[in-house]
């Protein structure tokens, strides 16, 4: 999604937002990631202007005053942290573990297939379909890539080819290489 | 001339071979790092709504502190999964910083292979440059190239030039010439050529895709064609041009 975005060329436009746009983003950031609730003053405090950005591919990244990209969604779509934010609080997403072979291709924007799922080192939360997760190597702290499970974790159980994880966002992809849009 | 670059890299396996114990304490401890791991965050994410604070052992506090690698900007875990050549470049800090994260074990043989190959692959090259300009091209015809496209990212290409026609303005046509760089011409002589065999406007112009191209005023396919045949030697059969959007050879 974001391997070619570049601040100058992808970001069409990046406004401050009304405050009642943004009682309804953050309402629906609550909604869909009840985890961040005790941090979300922290995240982006209620009283900061939140910046939107709108990215090519009617992607919207939801920004900091400070134009810190901090989530992202497409058209409606869910809402999914940055993979900087996800790494100070991992705790906002599922966490599914690939095995190490599979880390290379994900760094290069591949999605990930079952089979890197079912590794006798990969380890995957219980998660429904659609769900937006966080990707992780064996044993690694930092999360590698964020995207949206195909397959319900049960089904990936079950399967054993196919698309397991739609890559979103990945470590050195272009968002990835903006710690600020600005 | 391979063996004038080898040792500068054999250095590198060497010294990461005198350092075998954190090798072998990184092997055994994944596993179970991996399993700490992975029960942390879990539960984490089931009791997130109380405050994550409810960790295992150690009670969690958000946000942690994330490190970033000065060298390449990724988590340090994930230095070794760069190319060999950013990686090498990470080793130095990391060896500093998180020596459990340099992998001594890992694939050592693998790593003198690649070496060996690199230093055949410098010395092809090396030879091809010393050679005469029908040498190169020999070798360029040996594989797919390497070209830079936008945003610094590289594709293998593979070696052919393809001549197609393009409308600007009104009824006026253009013939634009792609991949001779992939043939070591320099554009710019290439257009000057044109310009005198053609009497007619030739310029260097990038392509949407970031191709390095060379337009000439007028519908010159053909003849240019047998210009870069005759001129620059370039086989015919890597010669395309492109009539009614199908790619065909020039010189059937
Ligand atoms: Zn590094």
């Amino acid at each position: 999604m974001f391997k070619r975005f570049t601040v100058d060329e992808s970001v069409s436009g990046q406004s401050q937002i009304k405050s009642s746009l943004q009682r309804t983003i953050r309402a629906k950031i609550l909604e869909q990631l009840p985890a961040i609730e005790p941090y979300f003053e922290d995240i982006l405090p209620k009283k900061d202007k939140m910046v939107l950005a709108k990215v090519a591919g009617h992607i919207n990244v939801v920004c900091s005053p400070a134009a810190e990209p901090l989530f992202f969604n497409v058209r409606d779509g869910p809402y999914c942290p940055t993979l900087r934010l996800l790494a100070k609080y991992p705790i906002l997403l599922p966490r599914m573990c690939v095995d190490d072979g599979a880390i290379r291709h994900v760094m290069q924007g591949a999605d990930v297939m079952v089979p890197g799922l079912k590794s006798p080192r990969a380890a995957i939360d219980d998660v429904p379909r659609e769900a937006v997760v966080g990707v992780y190597g064996p044993g690694k702290d930092h999360p590698l890539a964020v995207g949206q499970a195909l397959l319900a974790s049960s089904a990936i159980r079950t399967v054993d080819k196919g698309v397991g994880i739609e890559n979103w966002h990945f470590l050195s992809d272009g968002l990835w290489k903006c710690p600020t849009l600005s | 001339m391979a063996t004038v670059t080898a040792p500068a890299d054999v250095d590198t396996p060497s010294g990461t071979a005198a350092a075998p114990a954190p090798g072998s304490a990184w092997s055994d401890s994944e596993p179970a790092d991996a399993a700490a791991a992975d029960a942390g965050p879990a539960s984490g994410g089931g009791t997130g709504k109380g405050g994550g604070a409810s960790g295992p052992a150690a009670p969690v506090t958000y946000p942690l502190v994330v490190e970033y690698c000065p060298m390449c900007g990724l988590p340090p875990e994930y230095c070794r999964f760069n190319s060999k050549s950013v990686f090498a470049k990470c080793k130095p800090w990391l060896k500093e910083a998180h020596p459990q994260l340099v992998p001594e074990m890992f694939g050592e043989g693998e790593l003198e292979a690649k070496l060996a190959a690199m230093a055949v692959d410098g010395g092809a090259a090396t030879a091809s440059a010393n050679a005469a300009a029908d040498a190169a091209v020999a070798s360029s015809l040996s594989g797919p190239k390497l070209v830079k496209r936008a945003g610094g990212r590289s594709k293998r290409v593979d070696p052919e030039i393809v001549i197609h026609t393009d409308q600007r303005k009104g009824r006026k046509q253009v013939t634009i010439v792609v991949g001779l760089d992939l043939f070591d011409i320099k554009l710019s002589d290439a257009a000057k050529a044109c310009k005198k065999a053609f009497a007619s406007g030739a310029t260097v112009a990038k392509s949407a895709d970031n191709r390095d191209t060379v337009e000439i005023q007028g519908t010159r396919a053909h003849e240019f064609a047998e210009l870069v045949r005759d001129k620059y030697k370039v086989p015919s059969e890597l010669i395309f041009v492109v009539e009614s959007k199908s790619k065909k050879r020039a010189f059937p």
